[in-house]
């Protein structure tokens, strides 16, 4: 508790973390607060610009409501950058700790493998996958989830090489503890906070990751909403109607740039605290 | 007599560290931390090794538990050679040997309580069944002199002193049969050093243990060990059993080891001997006797060119220096080895090593 | 043979760190006195508040918590707690060797350079009388190849050469009086034997008063004239080092020594039970009280006064003069 109260003193942060939370909030409820079905098409409002009555942030180039159409797609949009996140981060644990317990052969091999897969653009490598998987919003999650292990293994395999030579490593291995309780019980709990702030800082981009995947026609299909899709669609008519890309373009920054203060500040947090509690010594006087 | 074998028979060891330098860090040389060691540990007995900075006392510590592996040479435990174990015996030597660091603050999980530090490697070893956990975690602290209760703590609750013996516990917890013990009281204040020290005597007088102190305070090592090695840059200079090392240190790098430790009494100020100039670095390590640049009894080229053997100059006690070639009674040489090896040492006669059964004879 | 000119007097001084919700009182009501040409030695374990009583003796209380909140500190009758003062002397006069040797030394400098900055601070010279003068006090500290050690960075250097150099920095600006903050607790046996050597040898022909802190009794008995010792924030023992050394007057003091690493006449070890007190939570009475084995219950009652033992002898305790 103490440690949320020192992480929101700041108020950029509270600003920050109210966002994501009501942006979070939007998405859970959206059946409730939605004002209509963003499917939903109003035959003779197409392109209706903002603040007209029923439509506070107008709508698109079909004739759907646009604030529908972001809270619905909030949900999607957030789905598709966390779960991806999620999963590379806990196949890349594991991946990365094997090669920081082991050494040698596996080491080298997982090692190796990553580099084959860094030399691909993140973005192309989630294409070249969604082309083996297929379209749809589950392939595409799990194309962005492979595409993202490799960094996730060089990030775990970074901090988790050093705590192997911590001292109470050793002393666990000397007492004999099996491998999978060193790398579970030992080196992960130290090197857990920076994994979430790696986490944290990933999501954003992964939203992004999401959309742009959508905007290329990869992952989520039309009339689905998701804020990506949105701005794609809504390009055809920035001519005549340019909030219709540029309100889901604002809302994309808003979330991500407010995310990334979090995971920011979340890192500031985590990270000198760490350090303190293993060298804290105790005061005495004598 | 002392007519138990060795625990454990360390046979010509060494143990070199790649010198990387160069923006392609290329092995420019080879850093030799252990050279050419022979040494028996009696068993039931509390064994020291003595040194400063570039001894090798602790990579040979780490050596003997398995953290590194030798470059040359043999390791027996119990007469296994350690190098060559598969997995299940592999499980059996972390059951016996165990090591005790010298950092109370960094050697527990601070993420783990005290209870979980110590329940793990019962499990582990089959030592204890779920339902029994709480009981023989009991009897392990109380072991070491702490209560019930500091089970339920975290590391950084308890001082310095609380922590090594938590340390201490956990490696008892596997009933081993030897503990390296890496610096056990340098990290430690005044009082804690007195407690872990005493602990160790009684620890190792109740159970069938031997211990291998390694540690750059001769005080210490005077209190606790029965026998100890002195060494120097990678190399065992002067080994004897308790009275004979501190009465009549015989190699001059002991002597001056010795006057280097002031003593608290203001009428007891000793003659001081001096050395002269660095600790050469294992890197780069003089020829011949590695000692020969600091020595204040340096002979002359002999000591530059030739490496002296570890030689037997009484009963208990051995001494590297070419001061005692002449009075070798006599020179053991390894058999079939080439004529420059050193010898493998035999347990030394008259160590009085405490064993459960046998009575403690005081020094 | 000392002058019994004070040359370091402090009187009462109270030095406080202050957190958010506590207050440490790390030096509580000192008085010392630190004579012409004598070695005084400061002696207490880790966290008896001695490094922070030789800081607040300087003026520098640490930042950014430390506050001298109490009491004076003067050098040959210069405040050392007005800041404007005390930057004439510390430094200059009084010259400071740490602990660390590697800390203290910048890693990204080479020692000629941070030898020569001092020089510069402290008086007005050329850039190759500055390098002359470098190069003679590292030859001064006894190292071997003073102009190579010149041109060297620190991690290029040992533990031993690394310390001799933070002597030389130290006596960069002549000074008349050296305070050494357990100058040799990082190196191996061998060299703090050397380093001992040294200052012994430099305080004889500098002419050098000499204040040591360490928690070692041993280098006490060899190096020191005059001992205070250190509990708790507190000096609970002061006088000469031939009467607190073997007719100690507080049970602290008899346990410290009875407790000092020695060869050949060792006694056995007997820990002391309980842990030093937190400097938050003193409370009154004795501080050592919880601890101490000769305990009655008229030590609780009120805070202790130093009494005298002997002429130039003083002991915080009211047990003194019965038999240990």
């Amino acid at each position: 508790m103490r440690f949320l109260k020192k992480f929101l003193s700041r108020p950029s942060t509270m600003l920050a973390s109210a966002v994501v939370v009501v942006v979070v909030l939007l998405a859970i409820t959206a059946p409730l607060v939605s004002p209509w079905d963003p499917v939903r098409v109003f035959s003779g409002l197409r392109n209706a610009p903002p603040f007209i009555p029923g439509h506070i942030l107008g709508t698109d180039q079909a004739g759907r409501d646009i604030l529908s159409r972001l809270i619905w797609g909030a949900r999607v949009t957030l789905v598709m950058g966390t779960v991806p996140v999620v999963l590379s981060m806990v196949i890349g644990t594991l991946l990365g700790l094997i090669a920081a317990y082991y050494a040698g052969a596996f080491d080298f091999a997982i090692l190796r493998l990553m580099e084959v897969l860094f030399a691909f653009p993140l973005v192309l490598l989630a294409v070249l996958a969604a082309a083996v998987f297929g379209n749809g919003m589950v392939n595409a999650m799990l194309a962005m989830a492979v595409a993202m292990v490799p960094y996730v293994i060089r990030a775990v395999y970074a901090a988790a090489k050093p705590a192997m030579e911590l001292t109470y490593v050793e002393a666990s291995i000397i007492r004999g503890a099996s491998a999978s309780h060193v790398m579970l019980a030992e080196i992960l709990p130290s090197i857990f906070p920076s994994l979430v702030v790696f986490a944290t800082s990933m999501i954003p981009l992964f939203i992004i990751f999401a959309a742009g995947l959508s905007y290329l026609g990869v992952a989520i299909q039309p009339p689905t909403p998701e804020w990506g899709l949105m701005i794609a669609e809504g390009q055809q008519v920035i001519q005549v109607a340019s909030h219709v890309p540029t309100v889901p373009g604002l809302v994309l920054l808003v979330v991500c740039f407010c995310l990334n203060v979090v995971s920011d500040h979340l890192q500031r947090e985590l990270d000198p605290r760490m350090r303190q509690r293993h060298g804290a010594r105790p005061p005495a006087g004598g | 007599m002392n007519g138990s074998p060795a625990i454990f028979d360390i046979r010509d060891v060494s143990k070199s560290f790649p010198v990387r330098a160069g923006t392609l860090r290329r092995i420019t040389g080879w850093l030799k931390a252990v050279d050419r060691v022979s040494l028996s540990i009696p068993r039931n007995c509390i064994v020291g090794l003595v040194g400063e900075s570039g001894s090798g006392k602790t990579t040979l510590g780490r050596l003997l538990v398995k953290l590194l592996e030798p470059t040359s040479g043999e390791i027996l435990f119990e007469g296994k050679a350690i190098t060559r174990l598969d997995r299940a015996e592999r499980h059996r030597f972390r059951k016996n040997v165990q090591m005790l660091f010298q950092d109370p603050f960094l050697s527990l999980n601070p993420y783990k309580t005290v209870f979980q530090t110590l329940a793990y490697p019962l499990r582990a070893h089959g030592l204890a069944q779920r339902s029994d956990l709480g009981r023989k975690v009991d009897q392990l602290l109380d072991q070491v002199g702490l209560e019930s209760a500091t089970a339920n703590a975290y590391p950084h609750e308890l001082s310095g002193g609380q922590r090594q013996r938590v340390s201490l516990a956990a490696a008892l917890a596997v009933e081993p049969r030897f503990i390296f013990c890496d610096e056990p009281v340098s990290a430690l204040d005044m009082s804690a050093r007195a407690q872990v020290l005493n602990l160790l005597r009684e620890i190792q007088r109740k159970h069938e243990l031997t211990l291998l102190i390694v540690s750059h305070d001769l005080s210490a090592i005077e209190y606790v060990c029965d026998e100890a090695s002195v060494l120097y840059l990678g190399g065992i200079v002067e080994r004897a059993n308790k009275e004979n090392l501190f009465a009549r240190p015989r190699h001059p790098y002991t002597e001056a080891l010795m006057s280097a430790v002031p003593d608290p009494d203001p009428d007891h100020q000793r003659q001081e001997i001096i050395l002269e100039g660095e600790i050469p670095s294992p890197a780069n390590p003089p020829s011949g006797c590695k000692f020969h640049t600091r020595c204040p009894k340096k002979i002359g080229a002999i000591c530059e060119s030739t490496a002296p053997l570890l030689r037997r100059v009484s009963a208990a006690h051995e001494v590297s220096c070419h001061l005692f070639a002449e009075t070798t009674q006599q020179a053991f040489r390894p058999a079939g080895a080439e004529g420059h090896g050193r010898p493998s040492s035999q347990t030394l006669a008259r160590t009085n090593c405490k064993s459960a059964s046998g009575g403690r004879s005081l020094q | 043979m000392t002058d019994q000119q004070p040359m370091l007097v402090a009187r009462d001084l109270n030095m406080h760190l202050v957190f958010d919700n506590e207050v440490a009182k790390v030096v509580d009501n000192v008085s010392l006195v630190v004579r012409k040409g004598e070695v005084l030695g400061i002696v207490g374990e880790s966290g008896s508040g001695k490094s922070m009583l030789a800081l607040s003796l300087l003026g520098l209380p640490p930042q950014p918590y430390g506050k001298i909140v109490g009491g004076n500190v003067t050098y040959r009758g210069i405040d050392l707690l007005n800041p404007a003062s005390a930057r004439t002397v510390v430094g200059k006069r009084i010259g400071m060797v740490f602990e660390n040797p590697g800390a203290s030394l910048d890693p990204c400098y080479r020692i000629g350079d941070q030898i020569t900055e001092t020089i510069h601070a402290h008086e007005e010279i050329d850039k190759r009388g500055a390098r002359e003068r470098a190069i003679e006090l590292l030859t001064l500290v006894g190292i071997a190849d003073p102009v190579a050690t010149f041109s060297s960075y620190p991690h290029q250097l040992s533990g031993g050469m690394q310390q001799r150099t933070g002597i030389a920095i130290a006596l960069s600006g002549n000074p008349e009086m050296l305070v050494a903050d357990n100058p040799t607790s990082s190196l191996d046996v061998t060299i703090q034997a050397q380093i001992m050597r040294l200052i012994e040898d430099l305080r004889v022909r500098l002419g050098l008063t000499v204040v040591w802190i360490t928690n070692n009794m041993g280098v006490v008995a060899k190096v020191c004239d005059r001992v205070a010792v250190i509990y708790a924030g507190q000096i609970v023992e002061y006088g000469r080092v031939r009467d607190v050394l073997k007719k100690p007057g507080h049970p602290y003091t008899q346990a410290l020594l009875q407790a000092s690493p020695r060869i050949h006449d060792q006694q056995p070890l007997i820990p002391l039970r309980g842990n030093p007190p937190s400097f938050t939570d003193l409370g009154s009475g004795c501080r050592f009280a919880a601890r101490c084995p000769k305990v009655v219950a008229r030590c609780r009652e009120a805070d202790i006064e130093l009494r005298a033992l002997r002429a130039g002898h003083e002991a915080r305790c009211i047990l003194m003069g019965q038999s240990s």
